[in-house]
């Protein structure tokens, strides 16, 4: 009875948020957008998803904060290190034969993972060259990852991390402590664009030579998870390449059905490079 | 006192200022006397100066006269003498002065009538004299009429003796007088000094005198200034100095003194009044002072009344003092301190309230003062004696209404009012000491109290100390842990959140995988259901089968029969003995009978069939010799195997049983259809049959193990089966393929009536094959057939052959095929496979094919073309989509997946108007119904332009002749013809004059560049597939220029190799458009010459290469003029430097500078106030279109862009 009622309040709580503010969460996955919902229904209203229905309705400033609570911006630097070793040295050889290369973040969260990203291309000598695109549905989140600037007491395991996904130097090199807190250096986001980007409502935008969406599916629905992969394949060039969390397959996704894996263990796939792929105007 | 008193009674009432003043008026009108008395003497003195000098003018005028008189006498004698006038002159000149000058001296002593008379004897002498001399000398003179001088000096000297003789007057009467008068002002003068002498001695004696007079006068004023004033002021100081040093025995007189010093008197004494009156006060308070602080020094309650009283009594002059504490518990007042008291006999120590004077007092709380006190009262004592005091004061101690003791006092004299005033100050102050020091007294107790229990504390405390001195080592150690987990816990509060997120992550993709797994259950559930629904089907089916093959057998002979009747009559039609038949009417025969036969065959097949599944075969068990059957194969295909030059061999293995038990005939059948088969499908090499035990790798069914088994063995070298269609070939009415039939014949029923009568046999047969390698077919058998005991069949056996037998190529499923080529396929033929379900266009395009001199191979359906291309891998394809069964899309996207076949080109003719899809599958071409002769020979060129030769051609352009080898290696592959060219100029010579398949170009070269080489290959129309293989990184304007040629960029790197074959394969093998150069013209057609979007000019702006292009091309393809850049900067840039730009189009995500800002910098631009800007955007969220025309967007497009709707947008925003 209880566990109905609070279907029915989330039910209406995802609509109202579409409806209100347009923003579409009704293809997520229900049991976690369930826990995120009632989470917010304790820190901002009292406690049951209801009272937070007629506050989403009148008080727009509140969206913000209802935006940010269910979104779930977890991630550190080189976050499973195998992954970026892997991306060191078996994909970015590859992209370095293309003359620009555009990588997607989709989800980037606080960021860290693009400064990771920045830092493996730097060193990989391709930065140059190449323009990442951060994008998160989460205007606060992005922010915070155009800020730079996290805990200081992150930075032991982000060493370890950089050190484990085979980094060269080290990686207090890129950033400067003070306080409690780092800021990785500015320099790296030299050629980031962070941009607003919904993956439940938008659209393509660029033509990406790698896309890396790391530890988002998993909060999906199979249908959405299904369009997401479609955004991605056909924002990929030919041979592109798409990186997810290491919780993440393409499996049951029609629209993956065209990925070929390049380490299925850690999640890394491409698009074949003699499928004949044309631009979607 | 009195006397002086009365002796200044008046002066010394005035006040002192009228006293000063009188002092000084009288010294003033000294000096006024003074002075008034010598100012007179000093005029008295100036008179006679002033006389003394007016006698001697006088004096000086009478000599003066004396003067003028002896000139006139001069003169009158010297006339008289001389008679020369100027005598004359002089003598009356004389005259004149002379009265002048009597004149002047009458003027000067006009006051001395003594004087003046004689001057008017002096005037009337000289008058006479000279009226005298005038009468006698001068006018007798002037009378003398004689000329002659001797005459005349004779009358002249007797006139002159006359006048001197005659006169009466003389002049010297007249000095004589002037002599007299002179010796009167002589005495005159004399007179005048004397009383200025007498005069200056006045005046002397008046200067002393005052003299005096002011010596005298000041000595007196300073005395009376002494006696009146100094020495009263110098008393009053003295007495002033005393009260200051508190001298209060001063006696102050003159204090009824009307002046000054009185009032100082007065003043001074008021000051001594206060001097006492505050000498006492102080007394009061330093007493009060002094015994409060010391009895704030007082620790006890003895002390204290002891110290009070000892302290009080001297200072109230009084002998005894007592003091009475009361004690609010039992209500008395006790005796606590005393001061010279000799204790009584009848004294108490304590009183009740009310009990004595004390008692009394202290129920009062007033002060008793008792004066006649009697004798044995009591006594004041001392070493020198003893006395009854005269005055008892007992005095209550009160604080807050609340009674705290009675003290009392015993003294020889009254208290006086300052001892009762100190008394009056003393005692709340007394009291309020006395209340602190029993609060005090408690506290002590309450502290010692407190203190002793501390104590105890303390001591158990040192006990516990002990033990606590064990437990601190361990304690230390706890408590860095504490430490330890108060950091731990801090940090994990700080990471709480972060925790809860991390573990909603990790929960969410639990979800996921759970969820997965759910799918996988579910469609497990799916599947059993399906298995158990399939296996339902199943026997429904085995049961429709049945009815089936029933109906079938029952009908067999119905149909035989006219069948056969028409096989016969169109047998002799097609003979046509009569010879009255044209060839044409001939061939309609052969096919009505080739008709008839293979429907006479399927039959036969189906009846079959029909009847093992229908179970109504009957088997006739019996030993078959292993000999028998060998003789009996070798006996039927030696002939065959002879016709087809192909070897037949049988062989039977040691160790068998000579003979088993099985039905012959039905064995025969098997083995002859499978050794028939063999022979259809094998056209060189050979045929063989192996009778032996089954090989240990056969892979037999389960019910089969365990029993003796032989296996007959059915090799041959012929085409061989896929893998994947081994289970295929079983089925009825299944070959490997479709064409199979076409090639081969067969009903494709022989396989499964083979395995069906193996089965029934008690065996099985089963299939070793791979396609292009020949197949092994193995009959496996008991040694003893069970006897199954089947019913016997109720039909009679069919009396045909089992065997299939070669049938006309055209099959009899496939009605609709037109006929082809394939059986007259020789190699080196151009042969172009036409698939298409409309037999009248396939038979146009292939009269069309034909007429080239090219073979044609026809499809009526997908699948059979797609075994037609395996098959015979023609030229090139002719495909339409519309097929039945399998459609043309997956056709094209099976031939490009084949290895075998992805090379040959596909040129689709369609009614579907899916131009680019074909193109983005590979075609080559794309034709739309209904097309035109000429059309289709375009078609026909292009198919045989991609495929002419089979052999591709590659330019590898490049400066470095090392680099071209390099890539040559690279790219060196079976029919790739590879040419090399050292310069762009050789290289573009080389591409106008050959059709390369793909270009491999490096940018860097002498001379001509690689980017002119393109400009000049898509100026040319002519521009082949590039792939651009670059040494060197490229800037994003570069890769931009280039895109417009290519977008197979492969920048020079460890793994760029690798890509450069994918690139170069996918423009050898796919026929993939290569850039912009073969489709830009796409949608030209569709627009008209009056489109108001032609020759207009657009900017496009998008950071995405992919769709800058496409997008650009749709628009030239509009006829608009594109210009593009990648970012807003750009954008701004084009904008600024090239006018002209009728509309943009504006992507919003881009690096740099995002769409928004970039149309808010374009509207900033007056010029660009009304340029229409169309926002492209990926944003498909709420809020996103109102954020592009809040930016100045003139309308809004989300991608991906519908092409129509852009158009008709475009359209509007250019409207003229």
């Amino acid at each position: 009875m209880d566990t109905d009622l609070e279907d029915i309040e989330l039910d209406l709580f995802v609509r109202t948020l579409q409806l209100r503010h347009g923003y579409d969460f009704s293809q997520y996955a229900p049991a976690s957008l369930k826990r995120r919902v009632r989470q917010l229904a304790r820190n901002l209203a009292d406690g049951t998803i209801s009272a937070l229905i007629p506050r989403l309705l009148h008080q727009p400033e509140l969206l913000a904060p209802v935006l940010e609570g269910l979104s779930v911006p977890v991630s550190e630097m080189f976050r499973d290190p195998p992954v970026f070793a892997a991306l060191r040295e078996h994909v970015l050889p590859l992209l370095a034969s293309y003359p620009q290369i555009n990588i997607w973040q989709a989800g980037c969260a606080h960021g860290q993972e693009v400064y990771s990203l920045a830092i493996l291309l730097e060193e990989a000598g391709l930065y140059e060259r190449t323009h990442i695109y951060a994008t998160d549905f989460n205007e606060a989140a992005l922010t915070l990852a155009q800020e730079g600037i996290y805990s200081a007491k992150e930075a032991q395991l982000w060493s370890r991390n950089y050190h484990a996904a085979g980094g060269k130097h080290s990686l207090a090199d890129y950033y400067s402590a003070r306080y409690d807190l780092l800021k990785l250096d500015q320099r790296l986001r030299r050629h980031v664009t962070f941009a607003n980007h919904n993956l439940v409502a938008d659209e393509v935008f660029c033509e990406a030579h790698l896309v890396l969406c790391r530890n988002v599916l998993i909060y999906f629905s199979n249908p959405l998870q299904n369009r997401t992969l479609a955004l991605f394949r056909d924002s990929l060039v030919r041979g592109g390449f798409l990186c997810l969390g290491t919780r993440e397959s393409l499996d049951f996704a029609p629209a993956a059905a065209e990925f070929e894996p390049v380490d299925a263990g850690l999640r890394i796939y491409r698009l074949p490079a003699g499928a004949s792929r044309t631009a979607r105007p | 006192m009195s006397s002086s008193q009365t002796t200044f009674s008046w002066l010394a009432n005035q006040p002192m200022q009228r006293k000063i003043m009188m002092a000084i008026g009288m010294l003033l009108s000294l000096f006024v006397l003074a002075g008034l008395i010598t100012l007179k003497a000093l005029q008295q003195e100036s008179l006679s100066r002033q006389q003394t000098s007016h006698t001697y003018d006088v004096q000086l005028q009478l000599s003066k006269i004396v003067q003028i008189a002896q000139a006139s006498q001069i003169g009158a004698r010297g006339y008289l003498l001389t008679q020369q006038p100027e005598e004359l002159q002089d003598f009356q000149r004389a005259n004149g002065q002379l009265a002048q000058a009597v004149e002047h001296l009458r003027a000067l002593t006009a006051d001395n009538p003594l004087q003046q008379l004689r001057l008017q004897q002096l005037d009337a002498l000289s008058k006479q004299w000279q009226q005298q001399v005038e009468q006698s000398g001068v006018v007798a003179m002037r009378n003398i009429r004689a000329t002659d001088p001797t005459a005349r000096a004779l009358e002249e000297r007797r006139l002159q003796i006359d006048a001197f003789r005659h006169r009466v007057v003389k002049v010297t009467d007249m000095v004589a007088l002037l002599d007299q008068m002179a010796a009167t002002e002589r005495l005159l003068l004399t007179q005048r000094n004397d009383a200025l002498d007498k005069n200056i001695a006045t005046v002397r004696a008046i200067a002393v005198a005052s003299l005096i007079l002011s010596v005298l006068l000041g000595i007196g004023l300073i005395w009376m200034t002494f006696r009146l004033i100094t020495r009263p002021l110098q008393r009053m100081t003295e007495l002033m100095t005393r009260l200051a040093n508190h001298d209060h025995s001063i006696v102050i007189h003159q204090l009824h003194r009307r002046d000054e010093i009185g009032a100082i008197a007065r003043a001074l004494h008021v000051f001594k009044q206060m001097a006492i009156e505050t000498r006492g006060k102080t007394w009061v308070k330093s007493s009060t002072s002094t015994i409060t602080s010391k009895l704030q020094a007082v620790t006890d309650y003895r002390q204290f009344a002891d110290l009070l009283t000892s302290e009080l009594v001297p200072l109230l002059q009084a002998g005894i003092g007592v003091f009475y504490q009361y004690d609010e518990d039992s209500q008395r007042l006790a005796l606590l301190g005393s001061y010279g008291y000799k204790q009584r006999r009848h004294i108490d120590t304590s009183y009740a309230l009310g009990e004595g004077l004390v008692g009394q007092c202290a129920i009062e709380r007033k002060p008793i003062v008792l004066q006649q006190v009697p004798d044995d009262y009591t006594r004041i004592h001392s070493g020198t004696g003893e006395a009854v005091p005269r005055s008892v004061t007992v005095l209550p101690l009160v604080l807050r209404e609340r009674l705290l003791g009675v003290l009392e006092l015993a003294s020889f004299n009254h208290l006086n009012e300052l001892q009762q005033h100190l008394l009056d100050e003393l005692l709340p102050i007394v009291a309020l000491s006395l209340e602190n020091l029993g609060r005090a007294l408690r506290t002590q107790a309450l502290l010692q109290q407190t203190q002793e229990q501390a104590n105890e504390l303390r001591h158990s405390e040192e006990v516990l100390r002990r033990h606590q001195d064990d437990l601190t080592a361990t304690n230390e150690t706890l408590h860095a842990r504490t430490i330890e987990l108060q950091e731990q816990s801090q940090r994990l509060l700080a990471s709480e959140e972060e925790l809860r997120v991390q573990t909603e992550e990790l929960q969410a993709s639990n979800e996921e995988l759970r969820q997965k797994g759910d799918i996988l259950n579910q469609q497990k559930h799916v599947l059993e259901a399906l298995q158990h629904e399939t296996q339902e089907k199943a026997e429904e089916l085995a049961r429709a089968s049945q009815y089936k093959s029933e109906f079938l057998a029952n009908m067999s002979h119905e149909l035989r029969t006219p069948l056969n009747s028409l096989l016969i009559l169109s047998r002799s039609l097609a003979d046509n003995r009569e010879g009255n038949l044209d060839d044409e009417q001939i061939e309609s025969a052969r096919i009505i009978y080739d008709s008839g036969s293979s429907l006479l065959r399927l039959i036969n097949d189906i009846l079959d069939l029909s009847k093992v599944e229908a179970g109504k075969m009957e088997l006739l068990l019996g030993d078959y010799p292993l000999v028998d059957l060998e003789r009996t194969l070798k006996r039927t295909f030696n002939p065959v195997a002879q016709e087809k030059q192909l070897s037949f061999t049988v062989t039977i293995a040691p160790g068998l049983p000579a003979a088993i038990r099985t039905d012959a005939a039905k064995l025969e059948q098997i083995a002859n259809n499978l050794i028939g088969n063999a022979f259809k499908f094998t056209s060189e090499g050979g045929v063989r049959v192996d009778i032996a035990r089954p090989a240990a790798t056969l892979a037999l069914p389960q019910r089969l193990l365990g029993t003796p088994l032989l296996a007959i063995a059915v090799s041959d070298t012929g085409i061989g089966i896929a893998s994947n269609k081994h289970n295929k070939v079983f089925h009825a009415f299944e070959q490997v393929d479709a064409s199979t039939s076409r090639q081969y014949g067969g009903t494709g029923l022989g396989l499964t009536i083979s395995r069906r009568i193996a089965e029934l046999l008690g065996g099985d047969l089963l299939l070793d094959s791979e396609a292009g390698r020949g197949s092994v077919f193995t009959i496996v058998l008991p040694e003893l057939a069970a006897d199954t005991a089947l019913e016997p069949s109720v039909h009679a056996r069919h009396d045909e052959p089992p065997t299939s037998v070669r049938l006309p190529s055209s099959s009899a499923l496939l009605p609709d095929t037109i006929d082809d080529d394939r059986a007259h396929l020789a190699p080196g033929d151009t042969v172009i496979l036409i698939v298409e379900d409309d037999p009248v266009f396939a038979r146009i395009l292939a009269d069309m094919v034909h007429r080239k001199g090219y073979r044609v191979l026809a499809a009526g359906d997908g699948e059979s073309g797609l075994q037609l291309a395996l098959r015979y891998r023609p030229t090139g394809i002719l495909l339409d989509v519309m097929l039945p069964g399998m459609d043309g899309w997956t056709v094209i996207d099976r031939l490009k997946s084949e290895p075998g076949t992805r090379h040959i080109p596909v040129h689709f003719i369609s009614a579907v108007d899916e131009a680019s899809r074909g193109r983005e599958l590979g075609a080559v071409g794309f034709l739309t119904k209904p097309v035109s002769r000429e059309a289709i020979g375009g078609a026909f060129e292009r198919l045989l332009h991609f495929a002419e030769g089979r052999t591709r051609h590659l330019l590898i352009v490049d400066d470095d002749a090392d680099a071209r080898a390099a890539v040559r290696t690279l790219l060196r592959h079976d029919g790739v013809v590879i040419d090399e060219a050292g310069s762009g100029e050789e290289a573009l010579t080389m591409v106008l004059g050959n059709d390369y398949d793909c270009v491999v170009l490096d940018l860097g070269l002498p001379g001509m560049s690689g980017n002119q080489l393109l400009e000049r290959l898509a100026d040319s129309g002519r521009i082949p597939p590039v792939v651009v293989y670059s040494g060197r990184e490229l800037s994003r304007e570069e890769s931009l220029q280039l895109r417009q040629y290519t977008d197979s960029i492969v920048v020079k790197g460890a793994r760029s190799p690798e890509r450069l074959m994918d690139e170069v394969s996918l423009f050898l093998h796919s026929m993939r458009s290569g850039g912009g150069a073969a489709s830009v013209n796409r949608g030209i057609e569709h627009t008209l010459a009056s489109d108001p979007l032609r020759d207009r000019k657009v900017l496009l702006v998008d950071d995405d290469m992919r769709n800058l292009f496409a997008l650009s091309k749709v628009l030239r393809g509009w006829g608009m003029q594109v210009t593009m850049a990648q970012d807003g900067q750009k954008a701004l840039k084009t904008l600024a430097e090239d006018g002209g730009n009728e509309l943009v189009l504006m992507d919003i995500m881009m690096p740099v500078m995002d769409g928004y800002d970039t149309i808010r910098a374009i509207r900033a631009q007056p010029t660009f106030a009304r340029l229409p800007i169309i926002a492209l955007t990926a944003k498909a969220m709420r809020g996103d279109r109102e954020k592009c025309l809040e930016a100045g967007a003139s309308d809004y497009l989300s991608k991906p862009i519908d092409i129509d709707k852009l158009a008709s947008m475009m359209r509007v925003w250019l409207h003229r």
